[in-house]
């Protein structure tokens, strides 16, 4: 089920959420901005979670340009419509080729639902924690049924910074809602 | 309807040249690929011919996306970020450029009527260019003013765009086409 938030922003707990690395199947469509030295731009973005694959849409305010993501364990596709369709078995490479910068997308795949990235060290902060050399700090969250789940994030390193705004999540595993 | 006798294409065209301004509401919905509605935003729309538009979304969130002297801010009140790009690179060929005026129609795109639905009379936009950054731009008319669009992306989702409240040729203050970014918000870009 998924909710409009209108709560005010609960502060972000890691204790209370290891449940969620269970959570097998969900979905966000929200907005994501970043800045790099080299480039900076902001999309809306929808992200499909399912067992582990990730199908992540950008595109521009109208739907314009838009870019499709498939992301698996060691396969990437970026799908730009019609053919211009490229695939990769180095992900993390072939993203930082595509973008110009390095994105962390098989961790953001966990942060982004407020979780660190499991078999990764990780140290906890005030708003989130550093994981690598990544900081994630939760801004806002919202309640979506029973769970309690990020709305507005940023994530960044020395080079990158992402905002995420989530406006609405959708977690279609019967145990989280 | 009224117009019905005069085709789409000419309707089209007539507007462009006829409306110097306009100010309108919006309101926008994206259709998935399963035809579902899945996103709706509200807002409003101002344009100064040739090459000013302004674009606020005021609802479910707060951005506002302002075009003039080639460039276009892109400002999101809650990613507190505003990004600046060059006309052609920031929306490529978008509706709203489409309308203000800067983009000669027949060289960059094939248009086709559409025929009448009610009495609205469509015109469809199809890009020349192989990396559009859409698919098509439907542009529909009521009775001589712009009522609507529709541009599909390049994977078939949609956004629908309503206009209502059309004003054409009202005098709109030049400051509302100057970005200023508010305090403490980062601008990007050139």
């Amino acid at each position: 089920c998924s909710t409009t938030p209108e709560l005010p922003s609960q502060p972000y707990l890691k204790s209370e959420r290891s449940h969620l690395y269970a959570l097998q199947q969900w979905s966000l469509e929200g907005r994501l901005a970043l800045s790099a030295k080299q480039d900076s731009w902001s999309a809306n973005m929808a992200w499909q979670h399912q067992v582990d694959n990730e199908q992540i849409k950008l595109s521009g305010p109208l739907g314009q340009g838009a870019v499709l993501i498939r992301l698996s364990k060691d396969q990437v596709v970026i799908d730009r419509g019609g053919k211009n369709v490229q695939t990769s078995a180095e992900p993390e490479q072939f993203i930082e080729q595509q973008l110009g910068m390095a994105v962390p997308i098989h961790s953001l795949r966990y942060w982004v639902v407020g979780l660190p990235e499991p078999g990764m060290a990780f140290f906890e902060t005030a708003e989130g924690f550093k994981q690598g050399q990544w900081l994630i700090a939760y801004k806002e969250m919202q309640s979506v049924g029973k769970q309690i789940m990020p709305r507005k994030m940023t994530v960044m390193n020395g080079q990158l910074r992402l905002k995420v705004m989530v406006d609405e999540w959708s977690l279609n595993d019967i145990k989280a809602n | 309807g009224t117009g019905g006798d005069v085709k789409p294409v000419v309707q089209l065209k007539a507007f462009l040249l006829a409306s110097k301004s306009l100010t309108a509401d919006f309101k926008q919905v994206a259709i998935n690929e399963a035809g579902h509605p899945t996103q709706t935003s509200f807002g409003v729309f101002y344009l100064q011919r040739p090459g000013k538009f302004r674009w606020n979304y005021q609802k479910p969130f707060k951005q506002e996306i302002v075009s003039n002297a080639g460039k276009v801010w892109f400002y999101d009140t809650d990613l507190e970020q505003v990004t600046v790009k060059k006309v052609d690179e920031s929306l490529g060929s978008t509706p709203a450029l489409l309308l203000s005026g800067d983009v000669a129609l027949e060289d960059n795109y094939t248009m086709e009527e559409q025929g009448d639905d009610g009495d609205m009379q469509w015109v469809k936009l199809t890009p020349k260019s192989q990396d559009s950054s859409f698919k098509y731009v439907l542009i529909g008319f009521n009775n001589k003013t712009i009522a609507g669009m529709e541009l599909s992306d390049n994977f078939g989702q949609l956004t629908r765009i309503y206009f209502s409240n059309v004003l054409l040729n009202p005098p709109i203050k030049p400051t509302l086409f100057e970005f200023v970014a508010p305090k403490g918000v980062d601008v990007f870009g050139d």
